[in-house]
């Protein structure tokens, strides 16, 4: 490992597992939520969980991380920012927003996992909705997780900021603001019109991949919220189906058994239909639209790679063609140059990375999914077998006598 | 061994096999094995199914028969095995050894080898009836295939109609070994069981009289067809018509009957013959039943109880046929959408590389699943055409009902006919005038009558009271004549009732667990294909 001097950087760990952050409970960011806690308690909390949590072990991946990227552990400060833009009268005073803009700064060529949606777009009331809340929690966390992972995220220093201060308007920049915001982005329409020389043909995979990626996680979510609703509509039924057989057990005798078994393995049917929509909802339907939003997160990446390659060929044709300035112009070339080579860099390493954890995020979900249903028909078929022999050996001895 | 319920792993069944048996469970376990068999095989056979001799011909050969589920089946095989073993272990020592290789193919062999086809046969009809009727034990009848016809019906317009062919055969001829001889056949339509039913009715009106398989599909979830046409449809009334025959002919009383004899094997000249019995005659108008259901005063408790009985069933099974079409309508949704996951999953397969692979077969099993709810639906139909038998059964007990207010009716009027020229008569004869009536007024008016008058008068009327009592006698011999066959059917009724149910429902559970098997093995190969990703 390189001896490198973190200065005040080493003695901040990394944040810990699934199994620390449990310490969280949920009340206490739905307390955040409800604004009953102030944003700088959350803070405290999240400083104190640190630094009970970290071991060597993810101090020495950091380190590595570091190995990779060069000696400079904040990258970031090298990259364009963008001025804060504040959202406006439509964000709470809540925290997530704030997070939402420290870290889309550093969304230039590196691309974080994708911020969980700030509004359902039902209605505002259903921010305090208690399911809403577990949901959004359990994807702030698994957000925050991934950017301490991250080699350069985590060492961002509006990461650190965001941590460790207690006020954060002090840091927010009032520089290049709205405006400035703006006319990159026309810039950026400038340059995509003219369209970029030579794309890298990885690139040019990535992208096509990236589109379809988009469409097919896309349809699978939308599959899923479909299986679902029907999962629920046939609950319901369910629900009516259970009690006519305890009602035609009241008016008979020798088959009020047999008919009242059948009655209560109807509800254990739906009971074990309720379950199921429940671990879909929990399990398969969070991961499928991470990675939705995870592909529009990527194609927003990729259009700023091409647009800061697009900015660095213009100014390369515009050295060539120019015949005054030519040294200011080659500085700013060969910046732009060296720009490009490391948002290159930075999105192969961060390709490879999501591919990986993509794959193992749906593969775990979609098994987790169809242990599920396994389960469901073993529970649903013992219960069953269970009425069937009751009801085939107990009546039969006695109408055996009869006979 | 008593009905576990959870905390148990897959293989249950294994478990329950190994277990060691006392010899109470044993003999329980025999029993219900020995009626399980005859059900199942005869399930297996197709009865009450499609029980033809020859494959429908609107039906392909592979849409099976009710095979009940195999694994199932080679569990009561081994369980016989062990039952038969532990009382003669001598003669069963091959099969054992067959049991005990377990391979599916082999199982059916065991099943084969040890019900032949006149043992199957006369399994199918004891299931009907343990005891057996004189008609069945002369001949076998089945109603074998449908098939249309054109022609002119009463408006003399062109029609398409289904006709249904009779097969009757001679019982003892297929034991005989080789070719089975060739039956007896004719050609019926709907319309012509509907005439002997309601002769039936008409002419055995204290015997509970098998309904008839629907006129028009109800209770349909959206994917069967309402159409009278269906193949489908049709082919389920065909199965309703030879277990109707079926309950006829295995019916004490009923099956003796010589016009419905005539209906199995006479084809022509049979619907002359039923209206020459004028039994349209003998049947009693509505009117005359609806005022005598309101009017009668003291029925016997147990018609009337009976009746609210019947009305209870009826109700509660249209409702539960009614929802459990919607509860196969959204199971139906459930298995279908997942045919989308098959479809999407192969379009991204076709985008990845180290996941492609995973997530093809992962799609094929998807498509395997919304597939297979076609067939798990359309055997739960007979399932609903079961209970739909006994929600017509409940209108036969209640015409029986009906019959019983009506001739008790009558008795009462009888009685209060009688009892009230008795009275005119003492009237007359004592000169007293109870009861006011007009002549009593005009009496008082206008002067008594004659006593010639008054002697011819009374003359008259004990004449009409001798009649009257005779009439009363007659209609008391009615009525307890009545009562007794009645109530003697409707026992025969009830025992079959509570055994026909209970099979439904026995036969209902093992549908849904067949049906948990499979969702268990697509969903395991769903998750190694999964794994594979």
């Amino acid at each position: 490992m390189g001896s490198i001097n973190h200065g005040d950087k080493t003695d901040w760990p990394v944040v810990a597992g699934t199994e620390e952050l449990k310490y969280w409970e949920v009340l206490t960011w739905k307390r955040w939520m409800l604004a009953e806690v102030s944003s700088s308690e959350i803070i405290k909390l999240l400083k104190e969980c640190w630094c009970r949590g970290g071991g060597q072990a993810e101090r020495g991946r950091r380190s590595r991380a570091a190995d990779i990227h060069g000696t400079d552990l904040i990258p970031v400060i090298s990259f364009e920012k963008f001025g804060i833009v504040m959202s406006g009268a439509k964000v709470p005073a809540d925290i997530s927003g704030h997070m939402l803009d420290l870290d889309e700064e550093e969304d230039l060529e590196v691309f974080s996992k994708p911020l969980p949606e700030k509004f359902v777009m039902k209605s505002m009331v259903e921010r305090f909705n208690d399911d809403f809340i577990e949901t959004r929690r359990k994807a702030l966390h698994r957000f925050l997780n991934r950017i301490t992972e991250h080699p350069i995220l985590s060492c961002s220093h509006h990461f650190k900021v965001f941590l460790t201060e207690e006020e954060l308007a002090p840091h927010r920049k009032l520089g290049p603001g709205f405006l400035s915001r703006m006319s990159e982005t026309m810039r950026a329409m400038a340059n995509s019109v003219r369209g970029l020389r030579s794309k890298l043909e990885e690139f040019a995979i990535m992208q096509e991949y990236v589109d379809d990626f988009s469409n097919k996680m896309c349809s699978v979510d939308k599959v899923t919220h479909r299986i679902i609703k029907e999962h629920r509509e046939y609950m319901d039924e369910l629900k009516q189906y259970g009690p006519t057989y305890f009602q035609w057990a009241e008016s008979e005798e020798l088959l009020a058994e047999p008919l009242k078994g059948v009655g209560s393995c109807v509800e254990k049917c739906s009971k074990e239909t309720e379950e199921q929509i429940q671990h879909l909802s929990e399990v398969l339907v969070p991961t499928l639209h991470e990675y939705v939003l995870c592909a529009d997160t990527l194609k927003a990446v990729m259009r700023r790679r091409d647009n800061i390659q697009a900015e660095f060929e213009a100014k390369n044709e515009a050295l060539a063609s120019k015949a005054t300035d030519k040294e200011m112009l080659q500085e700013e070339v060969d910046d732009l140059a060296d720009r490009v080579e490391q948002a290159n860099n930075a999105l192969r390493g961060d390709w490879s990375r999501w591919r990986t954890s993509m794959r193992a995020d749906l593969k775990s979900a979609f098994i987790s999914t169809a242990a599920k249903n396994v389960d469901y028909y073993e529970k649903i078929s013992r219960t069953l077998a269970s009425w069937f022999f009751r009801a085939v050996l107990l009546p039969q001895s006695t109408a055996v006598k009869t006979r | 061994m008593n009905g576990r319920t959870d905390g148990q792993t897959d293989g249950w069944m294994d478990r329950q096999m190994e277990e060691d048996w006392t010899d109470g469970q044993m003999e329980r376990m025999g029993t219900m094995l020995l009626l399980r068999q005859r059900l199942v095989t005869a399930q297996a056979l197709g009865f009450r199914t499609r029980c033809s001799p020859k494959p429908h011909p609107t039906i392909t050969p592979s849409t099976p028969p009710y095979l009940p589920n195999l694994e199932l089946l080679r569990f009561f095989s081994v369980m016989r095995m062990r039952i038969a073993s532990s009382a003669d272990s001598s003669s069963n020592n091959s099969q054992m050894i067959m049991a005990d290789s377990g391979s599916s193919d082999e199982v059916a062999v065991i099943c084969n080898t040890d019900i032949t086809s006149t043992e199957s046969e006369n399994n199918i009809i004891n299931t009907m009836v343990e005891r057996g009727t004189a008609l069945l034990k002369k001949m076998e009848i089945s109603v074998a295939e449908a098939d249309k016809r054109t022609g002119k019906n009463t408006v003399n317009m062109q029609e398409t109609y289904t006709v249904y062919l009779i097969e009757t055969r001679p019982a003892e001829s297929v034991s005989e070994g080789g070719t089975p001889v060739a039956p007896d056949t004719l050609w019926r339509r709907y319309s012509e069981f509907e005439l002997l039913r309601t002769y039936l009715l008409v002419t055995y009106p204290y015997i509970i009289v098998p309904p008839l398989p629907e006129k028009r599909a109800e209770f349909v979830w959206h994917k069967l067809s309402a159409d009278n046409l269906d193949p489908d449809f049709v082919e389920r009334r065909r199965v309703g018509l030879e277990n109707f025959l079926l309950r006829l002919a295995s019916h004490p009383v009923l099956s003796n009957d010589n016009i419905f004899f005539l209906f199995l094997t006479e084809e022509k000249g049979w619907r002359e013959a039923v209206l020459e019995t004028g039994f349209q005659d003998k049947a009693d108008s509505r009117l005359k039943s609806l005022s005598a259901m309101f009017r009668v005063k003291n029925p016997d408790k147990r018609f009337t109880s009976l009746k609210h009985y019947s009305e209870d069933l009826s109700t509660v099974i249209s409702q539960l046929l009614r929802i459990r079409a919607r509860v196969a309508d959204r199971l139906y949704g459930v298995y279908k959408v997942h045919g989308n996951y098959g479809r999407v999953f192969s379009e991204w397969s076709a985008i990845e590389k180290e996941m492609g692979d995973g997530l093809q077969s992962a799609g094929h099993h998807m498509d395997t699943y919304a597939a297979s709810i076609d067939d798990i639906l359309e055997e739960e139909e007979h399932y609903a055409d079961q209970l739909k038998e006994y929600l017509f059964y409940t209108e036969a007990v209640r015409s029986v009902c009906k019959k019983h207010e009506l001739i008790q009716y009558e008795l009462e009027m009888a009685a209060q006919d009688l009892s009230y020229k008795k009275q005119q008569k003492e009237e007359l004869e004592t000169g007293t005038v109870r009861i006011f009536s007009l002549k009593g007024m005009t009496s008082k008016l206008f002067g008594q009558e004659t006593p010639e008058q008054r002697e011819s008068k009374v003359a008259a009327l004990e004449q009409s009271i001798q009649e009257g009592e005779g009439a009363l006698k007659e209609k008391n011999a009615e009525s307890q004549e009545f009562v007794e066959k009645a109530w003697n059917d409707i026992e025969r009724f009830k025992e079959q009732k509570e055994k026909d149910l209970r099979e439904a429902l026995i036969s209902y559970a093992i549908m849904q667990i067949s049906m948990c098997k499979k969702g268990i093995q697509v969903w395991s190969n769903a998750k190694e294909c999964f794994n594979k990703m």
